[in-house]
């Protein structure tokens, strides 16, 4: 029998000035395997940052091209504020160069995936992130 | 135009490209190529624009006709029916990704950068005559995308 500990799904945050993308990665993350907790949302870096000062995640999601606080000030900020240690931040762009995602990677983020992506995509950069933790299909995160 | 860097692949493969991966792995949808000369949009088809600077400098245009905006929306959002509201924020979406896809494919190793989209009439931006251009059908129509670029010389930037 499976040692089956407590579960905690994974709280998430997604960092992107589009609603439509904001949805699909939100739809998207709901057909993986993944136990998915709350998912929050910020249209910019300046409200992402100001909602994590109350909430927890294991997980930020975040684009780069947005209003107010772009994704490269949000990535240098969270580096700034040693965030980044404890959670892995996955940069999603329709940016697929090679220059773009050094630079972000640079910066500190965890991961750099370009659109267009499947859930398994998603899944997959998630669960290779987050290697401690037992991610299945009727299980979560511990 | 002024081409400092050499690509493997002409603009107008990376706009086929761009519109079979997006379409393929986004929306779950398989385009069918269509000749300039079956193209012809529907009179509600919709249209959004937006500008690239830095390693490319120009302009992304897409036209999709309304049926097919709509099933596009749908299989997006995995709903039966979509609002006006999703629709347009979808288009803007499409058309990042879809300039995106080809700006990747044209040039993989520089970045470029992408303005935010804005919705424009669909006869303005067929009325471009020098624009490079790939048709697909999908459900619901057809979906154009559009392009007119010049590569630029390292360091340049601005939209």
């Amino acid at each position: 029998m499976p040692n089956v500990e407590a579960v905690i799904p994974m709280d998430i945050l997604i960092v992107d000035d589009s609603r439509a993308m904001r949805n699909f990665l939100r739809k998207s993350l709901a057909m993986t395997g993944l136990a998915i907790g709350t998912i929050h949302e910020a249209a910019n870096g300046e409200e992402a940052l100001a909602l994590l000062e109350h909430v927890g995640v294991q997980v930020i999601f975040s684009d780069i091209n947005m209003p107010v606080m772009d994704g490269v000030v949000f990535v240098t900020e969270l580096a700034r504020r040693d965030m980044m240690r404890t959670t892995p931040v996955i940069v999603v762009s329709s940016d697929s160069s090679t220059e773009r995602s050094q630079q972000i990677l640079a910066l500190g983020a965890s991961s750099y995936l370009t659109k267009p992506f499947s859930p398994e995509m998603l899944e997959s950069e998630v669960s290779r992130l987050l290697p401690e933790t037992v991610l299945e299909k009727d299980g979560g995160w511990r | 135009m002024s081409k400092l860097v050499t690509s493997p692949v002409t603009i107008s493969d990376a706009l086929g490209v761009a519109l079979e991966r997006v379409l393929e792995t986004m929306f779950f949808t398989e385009p069918i190529p269509v000749t300039a000369e079956g193209r012809h949009h529907t009179d509600d088809a919709h249209a959004c624009l937006l500008r690239c600077g830095g390693a490319v400098r120009g302009s992304f245009g897409v036209v999709i006709d309304g049926p097919a905006l709509e099933a596009l929306c749908c299989a997006f959002y995995g709903e039966d029916a979509v609002s006006l509201e999703q629709q347009d924020d979808l288009i803007g979406e499409l058309t990042n990704m879809l300039a995106g896809a080809a700006l990747g494919s044209y040039l993989p190793s520089r970045s470029c950068a992408l303005s935010s989209p804005w919705l424009a009439a669909a006869e303005q931006v067929l009325a471009e005559p020098d624009e490079i251009e790939r048709t697909v059908e999908i459900e619901g129509g057809l979906l154009s995308l559009r392009c007119a670029i010049e590569v630029g010389s390292a360091g340049t930037n601005g939209i």
